[in-house]
């Protein structure tokens, strides 16, 4: 699936061009969650419309992500720590799954058709563990294999 | 053709509504896991003959050594089949009738027999089939599982200790308790387990677990241990396989496990 991707990294090696393609695209992403549910023309439009003429895309994907530390003593770890005392050949597994951090993490894939202004899909995670990579790779592969049947 | 701008926005917008997920994990479903169940050897010997309260080692292990194939079937849960081996030392309590001088009234004379503890060890290979349940928000197969194991495990059971000389005069020698032939037994169990798995790389699994089981059989000689406690001498020695599967209920019915396995197809 062809793919324009603007990331945090790929805006810092943008040229005026690019970065001006991608402001456009800000203000729009703005005043379409301004707008939440309201069906309008979008004052931002007229902007779109040429990005779309420029890139050749009809659709934008939203990658929305929030990760925040979880308490770094809970039931996890209390649990390993008995396990760690109580068995002394695990415990140095044991130590290394109290030492990880964990994380909450929330994030939502979203796609917009551009010139309708419509959402065509809006799924979302929300998980906690050590593990964060690994659920939003699962995540983020398993709604692009859904896009990929749907098209 | 089609084309997307994607966009990444750290952010905690238009949060909220759940997913529908694809079975497997980026399209890959099958594991070739290779795990161990510790426990605690504080009161048998374990593989290499030691105990907490034998050799004060409170490092002392049991283990249960179980790779497996596993395979993701749908999107909270797994199935596989696997390989168990297991091995101990254990001791047997016979208490085995060297004179026959009669009993004097109440009196037992208790110098007519021998006891004799015995060492043995017990070696056993066997198989076992798990389905594996993912709870909470996450898909298998990552994140906090319950997993239900049938296990099954086939014996062999071997004299391991030297005969004393008024048993080999007796001729005890040829008593298949103490012969050098191994004598076999079946065992089966059940356990659930409560653990966690980690996925690095988006190949390589690390699991670890604690689980509670029982097997189905082994309690004969701790039955028969408690009821001599209260004075009941109308129990029969029972055999060293008794023992032996004793030993083996010892080390399965509590386990720590340790796994790391390979994300494959």
């Amino acid at each position: 699936m062809p793919a324009l991707l603007y990331s945090a990294e790929n805006i810092k090696q943008f040229n005026t061009e690019q970065y001006n393609q991608y402001a456009k695209i800000q203000s729009w992403i703005q005043e379409f969650i301004s707008a939440e549910d309201v069906e309008m023309i979008h004052y931002q439009s007229t902007n779109m419309q040429d990005v779309v003429r420029e890139t050749g895309c009809d659709a934008i994907n939203l990658i929305v992500t929030r990760k925040s530390r979880d308490k770094f003593i809970n039931s996890g770890k209390v649990l390993s720590l008995l396990e760690a005392v109580f068995c002394p050949i695990v415990t140095p597994v044991m130590i290394a799954r109290i030492a990880l951090p964990r994380y909450d993490i929330k994030a939502n894939f979203i796609v917009i058709d551009i010139e309708k202004g419509e959402v065509k899909l809006n799924r979302g995670i929300e998980a906690e563990g050590s593990n964060y990579e690994a659920y939003m790779n699962s995540f983020l592969y398993n709604m692009y294999a859904k896009m990929k049947n749907e098209k | 053709m089609k084309k997307y701008i994607v966009l990444l926005i750290i952010s905690s917008l238009f949060l909220g509504k759940t997913f529908a997920q694809n079975t497997g994990y980026m399209g890959k479903h099958f594991f070739l896991n290779a795990e161990a169940n510790f426990s605690p050897a504080y009161f048998n010997p374990n593989s290499y003959g030691k105990s907490l309260s034998g050799n004060l080692d409170y490092s002392a292990f049991n283990f249960i050594l179980s790779p497996s194939v596993e395979a993701i079937v749908w999107k909270k849960g797994t199935v596989g089949v696997g390989y168990n081996f297991f091995t101990s030392y254990y001791i047997a309590d016979y208490q085995i009738l060297i004179d026959d001088e009669p009993d004097e009234g109440n009196i037992i004379n208790l110098y007519k027999y021998l006891f004799y503890e015995p060492v043995y060890r017990i070696k056993s290979h066997g198989c076992h089939v798990f389905y594996k349940q993912y709870v909470g928000d996450t898909y298998a197969p990552l994140g906090h599982y319950l997993k239900f194991t049938f296990d099954a495990f086939f014996n062999k059971h071997v004299f391991n200790d030297v005969l004393p000389d008024t048993l080999i005069t007796l001729g005890y020698a040829d008593d298949q308790r103490f012969s050098q032939t191994p004598q076999k037994s079946m065992l089966f169990g059940f356990k659930v387990e409560y653990g966690y798995d980690f996925l690095l790389f988006n190949r390589l699994k690390l699991s670890t677990g604690i689980s509670l089981g029982t097997t189905f059989g082994g309690y004969k000689a701790k039955l028969n241990d408690w009821l001599d406690s209260y004075g009941n001498d109308d129990i029969e020695s029972i055999e060293s396989v008794e023992y032996g599967k004793t030993r083996l209920l010892n080390a399965y019915w509590f386990g720590l496990k340790i796994g790391i396995g390979i994300l494959t197809i």
